[in-house]
């Protein structure tokens, strides 16, 4: 950091290169000298932020409630080891296909919510990801029954830590077509549907297009991290994506930040590690005198509620709105606490 | 379906509405009050029962007791909802709260999982007889009976509550003009108390009479299984109508019984929740301000 | 030929008959003033003409085309502006963001190009960013292009509102109250600027204005609501005589003294 004028220099630089060195380094380099139980949990973390990225579309950026998500993550994982077990197709066609479905389902609700809006909405989606708990996800054929459906990797990335950085480059082409949707009229068109309706007519958004457009960028991407986790995991079980998936889906991305593309991706990588470094702190559980043993499996769902009722009450803008002063500095600006544009960040803002 | 066997849903539909309109009452409750839409409903019960089960069957507390300390916890969870959710969301957006409703209910769940019974449990009902009647060879316990009286006595209590109270008056006057019923010293927060731990109260005798019947519970049962029904039948109902939530709640049970007993259905696993679903987007989509709600 | 034409636009909302045989015109170039009492109507009726809502009876004819079936959004490609009495703008948004916003149909790609960030939509892009930077520059608003909207002066809000719809390149232009909460010097100042932006942009302005000196100062033509109905129409100084304008404002008894006071 420098003391005079605007732009840091030399040293100022190099000091940003570096942090970016370390988190390159991070993400690239340290899962490599991990072994393969580790590298499967981080895989999962980058996934969960395909996911977050999704349900920030249409919470973040449309204005949109979904607290079914996890039927379009599960109907997306569902797919793609339908296409590669039962139909021995190879994994892209799982991936296209998983992309696709998701991508048409979510058009349906999107659909919905032409019709019925906020509340109402947010109701109708948690009834649509109850409906495809107990009914879609039981239908045999797709999901295998209780037994679960089998998702082998694909050939080339058959090892964890190929697939892990097949995964990071799905989460890294995601994240390039968020930046550029926000950054151009398709992303502006969302923001200004989500605030106001009638201003986005008068500039010449066809809202209803718009709203469907979300839903579909929202769906495809859900039915994307969906296949790429079943195959993570070589199998999907139908168990998996239940009410509380769907809510810890809501969490991550409210915790994160809405509308804060880094605040998404560590706030859903988050909670997909969370466990994973609660079982390194506390081998075997966390001993809570007086109390059972907390297990791992349970961290994200008991610490997640508490982490969202913090943030919406006292920081609604999450984790993005702390990290805002370190992404200026990182961007070339003065590393100050103070924001020089005004924030006014509310959550699920949401047309009711 | 043969005659026999469609009275016989309709039976069973009539008895589980019941249920659902119990908890349809609690949300229409607090809807109608302050617009919120309480996805903890389910939750406030669940933890009733909890509390029921680990005094009466686990450490012997005789039943009675036990049963008002289970509404007890039931009411002091919905208070500290209350306290320490909505009132710091007070103006925030109705979907703000709703998903902080969401949460609650999420870490209810949780901690049940965690520190209370993780796998179903079963239990003994409370009331004697399983074979009170026999309607079309449903077997009509007491328990079911006390359902139904329950729903209907609440039903009309309540009613009579909001028209001819003063404090239901206080609390329909809030929840058109809060501004307006403050000014004229009412005390918004204390009714907003009080709503909820009514809520609270309605959710826990739910709770109790549904895994009465069921004779079993489990983490979040209250939740899975008559949430999004309790919500249906608000909605059809009119989600301002106390009556409505009880019409509302019949009609879910009888439509989602019939789905399940149709031979129609058989190919669709999970014709309950699916009916359930249609329903609810027939009913927004068709005539979204339900039954007996005005347009 | 006019650019705008409301035909006998009728519009009920349950029981209330908020505009009945609603007619009116503006030529090209024309700047017309809407005026009437609060509650007379006019903002339903440039409701009706910008698309929010359909009439039940009566037709809406635009550049010769009858757009009484088009969408908001259609309309707005066809180019109709308009602006808000509460101020029209994504609050959320910056300055800059809400001049782009408004570019939306001048953008030359389709929102999945963008999304995917094909090579040609970094340079429209950069083309439009430059002409969201002209119109701040035109309108005075360079130093805060970069600044939210939501805490800005509503006089700044006004000025951004107007930047935004002339961004959507209009041919006609609907202002709801454009001048309100400005004093008089300045409503003065924005009547001399509307005389020359509407040539310099091939504007015709419809406005509702309550400012009697600005409607005097730039209107060729004032169309006077009241409950709903036309209640006069024809050059400023004409209406602004009219009695039945003064009584409809003022009441009955205040038209008297105005008269003895007139002269």
């Amino acid at each position: 950091m420098n003391g005079n004028g605007d732009r840091p220099g030399p040293a100022g630089w190099a000091a940003r290169g570096a942090v970016l060195a370390a988190v390159a380094a991070l993400v690239l380099a340290v899962p490599a000298f991990r072994g393969n139980v580790e590298v499967h949990v981080f895989t999962q973390a980058a996934i969960y932020a395909v996911i977050g990225l999704s349900l920030n579309v249409l919470l973040g950026y449309t204005g949109q409630i979904s607290l079914g998500h996890q039927a379009f993550v599960g109907i997306g994982a569902f797919t793609a080891a339908y296409m590669v077990s039962r139909q021995g197709q190879p994994f892209v066609a799982g991936i296209v296909m998983a992309m696709v479905v998701g991508g048409l389902q979510a058009l349906v609700l999107g659909a919905v919510s032409l019709r019925v809006t906020g509340l109402y909405f947010a109701l109708v989606t948690l009834a649509y990801g109850t409906m495809a708990e107990e009914s879609l996800f039981n239908i045999q054929s797709l999901t295998g029954g209780s037994a679960g459906q089998p998702a082998p990797k694909p050939a080339w990335f058959s090892t964890d830590l190929r697939y892990y950085y097949l995964c990071l480059a799905f989460l890294a082409a995601v994240i390039w077509i968020d930046w550029r949707l926000m950054r151009t009229k398709g992303g502006r068109a969302l923001l200004a549907v989500r605030e106001n309706p009638k201003v986005a007519a008068t500039n010449g958004v066809d809202v209803k297009v718009y709203t469907l457009m979300a839903f579909v960028v929202a769906g495809v991407f859900a039915g994307l991290g969906g296949a790429l986790l079943a195959h993570n995991d070589t199998f999907v079980v139908r168990d998996l994506f239940d009410f509380q998936l769907a809510l810890v889906f809501v969490i991550m991305t409210v915790v994160g930040g809405l509308r804060n593309r880094t605040g998404v991706v560590l706030g859903s990588a988050f909670f997909s590690l969370v466990g994973y470094f609660f079982d390194k702190l506390f081998k075997g559980g966390l001993a809570v005198p007086g109390l059972k043993v907390l297990p791992k499996e349970y961290v994200p769902i008991v610490i997640g509620p508490v982490l969202l009722l913090y943030t919406l009450t006292r920081h609604p803008g999450g984790v993005g709105e702390q990290i805002r002063p370190l992404q200026r500095w990182l961007r070339g600006g003065r590393f100050t606490f103070r924001d020089t544009s005004e924030s006014e960040v509310r959550v699920s803002d949401v047309r009711a | 379906m043969s005659a026999h066997l469609l009275a016989q849903a309709v039976v069973i539909g009539v008895i589980t509405g019941a249920g659902y309109g119990l908890v349809a009452l609690g949300l229409v409750l607090v809807h109608k009050s302050s617009g919120v839409f309480n996805f903890a409903q389910g939750e406030f019960g669940t933890v009733a029962v909890y509390t029921l089960y680990r005094l009466h069957d686990r450490i012997g507390v005789p039943l009675l007791p036990a049963m008002v300390v289970g509404l007890a916890a039931s009411m002091a969870m919905a208070l500290a909802t209350e306290r320490l959710v909505v009132r710091r969301l007070f103006d925030a957006p109705r979907v703000t709260l709703l998903v902080a409703t969401a949460g609650v209910a999420l870490l209810a769940i949780s901690l049940e999982l965690w520190l209370g019974e993780a796998r179903l449990r079963f239990i003994q009902p409370a009331l004697g007889r399983l074979d009170r009647l026999s309607l079309f060879g449903v077997q009509v316990s007491d328990q079911r009976i006390l359902i139904l009286g329950v729903l209907a006595v609440l039903a009309v209590l309540l009613g009579l509550f909001f028209s001819r109270t003063n404090r239901g008056l206080a609390i329909l006057a809030v929840s058109q003009e809060p501004v307006a019923t403050e000014l004229m010293g009412i005390s918004v927060r204390r009714l907003s108390s009080f709503i909820w731990g009514l809520a609270g109260l309605l959710a826990g005798i739910a709770g109790m009479l549904a895994a009465g019947d069921a004779r079993s519970f489990g983490p979040g049962f209250m939740t899975f299984n008559t949430l999004i029904p309790g919500f249906t039948a608000a909605v059809l109902g009119g989600m301002n109508s106390l009556p409505g939530a009880l019409v509302g709640g019949v009609v879910v049970g009888v439509a989602q019984s019939l789905a399940v007993s149709s031979s129609a259905f058989k190919a669709i696993p999970g014709p309950g929740s699916v009916m359930v679903f249609v329903l609810l987007v027939a009913v927004l989509t068709v005539r979204p301000q339900g039954l007996l709600g005005k347009a | 030929m006019s650019v705008l034409e409301v035909q006998r636009c009728s519009i009920r909302f349950g029981g209330v008959q908020a505009a009945r045989d609603v007619s009116l015109k503006a030529g090209e170039w024309e700047i017309v003033g809407v005026i009437g009492p609060n509650g007379a109507g006019k903002t339903t009726t440039f409701d009706i003409i910008s698309g929010f809502y359909r009439p039940d009876e009566g037709r809406v004819w635009f550049k010769g085309r009858d757009v009484t079936g088009l969408g908001v959004h259609e309309r707005t490609a066809l180019g109709m502006g308009r602006t808000f009495q509460n101020v029209g703008l994504v609050k959320g948004s910056t300055v800059r963001e809400n001049l782009l916003t408004a570019q939306h149909l001048e953008a030359g790609y389709c929102a999945l190009a963008g999304m995917l960030g094909l090579p040609s939509t970094f340079a429209a892009e950069r083309r439009l960013r430059a002409r969201a930077e002209a119109l701040a520059g035109i309108l005075g608003l360079t130093e805060l292009l970069d600044t939210r909207v939501a805490g800005l002066p509503y006089g700044v809000l006004k000025r951004v509102e107007l930047g935004a719809v002339l961004a959507t390149d209009p041919d006609l232009l609907l202002l709801d109250e454009p001048t309100s909460g400005m004093g008089p010097e300045e409503a003065h100042a924005f009547g001399a600027m509307l005389l020359e932006l509407r040539f310099e942009f091939d504007l015709t302005v419809v406005m509702i204005e309550h400012h009697v000196p600005l409607v005097a100062q730039v209107c060729d033509y004032v169309y006077c609501l009241n409950f709903g109905e036309l209640l006069a129409e024809g050059r400023p100084e004409e209406v602004r005589a009219n009695p039945e304008v003064i009584r409809a404002y003022l009441g009955q008894e205040a038209e008297e003294v105005l008269q003895e006071g007139a002269s």
